[in-house]
């Protein structure tokens, strides 16, 4: 679907959500401290955060579960404080802690939810789209916890929602069902849904998700897209180098090169963390100090190992 | 939202209830354990009403469960209430619900219509084996009053659903819910009387209780549940029924009878208590963060 379908820009007028301040304390505890947002439609967004972030708390807030103590939130161009009704009835939900009834059958969870969104789906098709069409007519109680997970997020599609907020969806899934989940989420945004998409896990959402925003300690630390924090990633580079020999006074000059953060050594082996650009400086430095080269190596951080700095250096500032 | 819709969402979640009922056999085993009740209550009576008194009729018969009934019927509406919202919260199924657009509303209106329904299905089914049960002990049914007693059955069953859901919707703990719902039950009937007596005692200073009662203490006394159930069951026997006579002189007034001490003033304290739980309980949910 192109940029100009008209369908996509006419509902761009307003974003899907935009925060402004999003504050929540649970008395004297800041679950989530002003944070602020905006999410266009028709964008996947994803939402990263170790557990307990504070990833689903702001999710309650966007959908009226839980009152935000502070902030602006507006979700499809409603408050969600006044207006948490009818920003659900437009929303897809997928809960984290979410649960299924025992009694009644895939079919029927499905019919549920296609009868109180006053929606006009056909059962048969969700079931088929995240398939389970083969268990439509087994009690959810005998469902593996992946089938669950499908269940409920065929229950999210009903009514082609404007948005839809997936909490943690992976959780329960096989890898062929966390496949399945990435093409549902491309199909839904292609039709000109957004969607909301949280996650302790990198590879979940940079597969799939437009832009991400990182949350630690209910602070979001970073939103950037994926080739941003990629290149955020290569710049802490790492560089280690084998020489014949080591001069004094050697690393303190690599570490006055600009674009270096760190450096040491011992006798024959040096590290150096910097910018993917300064890699050549910090050879020719090493050869012009009178230390030959023998080998070296880069090493770039995967976007999981700078989620993982993001979100502990963040840990260590509390 | 449109009234149409609400009450059609609303409806929605009261049939999932009364599915889920049915399909877990809780409606099947309330039916045999009312048919129990009423079928061996009108056995038993009929065989020791006659060594008692040898005019037994039908009336006294029926009567003989009324203040059985006045226990069994609360328990097991709060029984059937008492986890209606709080088992959704624990297990996570909430936020389903909200996420099919269900409002806090449609939910707490929805649960109180399916458990009722549950009740009252059982209520039905176990009274119509009773009057079965009635024609065959004595011969003969009196329909009138009859209807009445299952009527205020129903209403007592009812008012009891709406409580328990009503409390069950303040918390997420199902533990935490049935300590409620069981406490309100057992202050209803059990420490309803002694509060009554305590008040009759701070007001007057004396601890006899010898008619002709206060109105007042009358009217605190049926203000309970279970106290305003029997007198609505029992509002169309006749005048010289022994057992009216006899519960005229225990909770009588010497005079006029005031408006609020008629029958049907006990129907609106049951209605009261169908209405005032869930609205209260609504109100709440409403404000509540799940």
């Amino acid at each position: 679907m192109s940029l100009t379908d008209p369908q996509r820009t006419g509902s761009a007028e307003t974003a899907a959500i935009d925060l402004e301040g999003a504050t929540k304390r649970y008395g004297d505890i800041v679950a989530l401290e002003t944070v602020s947002l905006t999410i266009p439609r028709g964008e996947i967004f994803g939402f990263l955060g170790p557990n307990g972030a504070g990833k689903t708390t702001l999710i309650h807030l966007l959908l009226g579960f839980a009152r935000p103590t502070g902030g602006e939130l507006r979700v499809l161009g409603d408050d969600v404080q006044e207006a948490p009704q009818q920003i659900r009835e437009r929303t897809g939900i997928l809960p984290e802690r979410a649960a299924v009834y025992d009694r009644l059958t895939g079919r029927e969870h499905v019919s549920f939810a296609i009868k109180s969104n006053g929606a006009d789906d056909e059962p048969q098709s969700i079931l088929e789209r995240v398939g389970i069409a083969d268990a439509a007519d087994r009690n959810a109680s005998e469902y593996s916890k992946g089938m669950k997970q499908r269940l409920l997020l065929g229950m999210a599609l009903v009514g082609s929602p404007d948005l839809l907020v997936l909490d943690e969806p992976s959780t329960g899934l096989d890898p062929q069902g966390a496949r399945d989940l990435r093409e549902i989420v491309r199909a839904e945004a292609a039709r000109g849904a957004t969607v909301f998409f949280s996650s302790h896990s990198l590879d979940q959402v940079e597969a799939v998700c437009d832009r991400v925003g990182i949350l630690a300690n209910g602070n979001l630390i970073a939103v950037d897209s994926i080739d941003g924090l990629r290149n955020t990633a290569k710049s802490k580079t790492t560089l280690t180098v084998d020489v014949d020999r080591l001069p004094d006074g050697t690393i303190s000059s690599i570490e006055a090169i600009p674009g270096v953060a760190d450096a040491s050594g011992n006798h024959t082996n040096v590290t150096v963390s910097c910018e993917d650009e300064a890699k050549p400086d910090v050879l020719a430095e090493l050869e012009a100090a009178g230390a030959s080269v023998n080998t070296f190596d880069t090493d770039e951080p995967s976007l999981e190992e700078l989620f993982v700095a993001h979100t502990s250096s963040s840990d260590g500032e509390r | 939202m449109s009234v149409g819709r609400w009450t059609m969402r609303a409806m929605l979640v009261g049939k999932k209830e009364f599915l889920v009922a049915i399909r877990s056999r809780v409606l099947l085993g309330l039916i045999a354990l009312f048919v129990l009740f009423t079928v061996g209550g009108i056995v038993l009576a009929a065989q020791f009403g006659n060594l008692v008194n040898a005019d037994s009729n039908t009336v006294s018969i029926l009567f003989g469960l009324l203040s059985p009934a006045a226990m069994f019927v609360p328990i097991i509406g709060t029984l059937i209430g008492y986890k209606a919202i709080a088992a959704e919260r624990e297990s996570g199924s909430i936020y389903s619900l909200l996420g099919m657009s269900h409002s806090r509303g449609t939910i707490v209106f929805g649960k109180i219509i399916g458990r009722s329904c549950v009740v009252a299905v059982s209520i039905v089914l176990g009274f119509s084996a009773g009057a079965v049960a009635l024609v065959a002990a004595t011969g003969t049914i009196r329909p009138v009053q009859f209807l009445v007693f299952v009527g205020a059955t129903l209403l007592l069953g009812v008012a009891y659903v709406s409580l328990a859901v009503a409390i069950s919707s303040t918390t997420g703990s199902t533990t935490r819910a049935a300590w409620g719902a069981f406490g309100t039950f057992v202050v209803l009937n059990f420490l309803w009387e002694l509060l009554a007596f305590l008040l009759h005692f701070l007001h007057t200073g004396t601890t006899s209780i010898e008619p002709p009662l206060p109105e007042w203490f009358v009217l605190f006394f049926r203000l309970s549940p279970a106290v305003a159930y029997q007198i609505v069951a029992t509002a169309t026997l006749p005048e010289d029924d022994l057992f009216l006579s006899g519960l005229a002189e225990v909770s009588g007034t010497a005079g006029e009878t005031p408006f609020y001490l008629e029958p049907w003033f006990a129907v609106g304290i049951l209605g009261f208590w169908i209405v005032v739980p869930a609205a209260a309980g609504y109100v709440r949910f409403k404000r509540l963060e799940i």
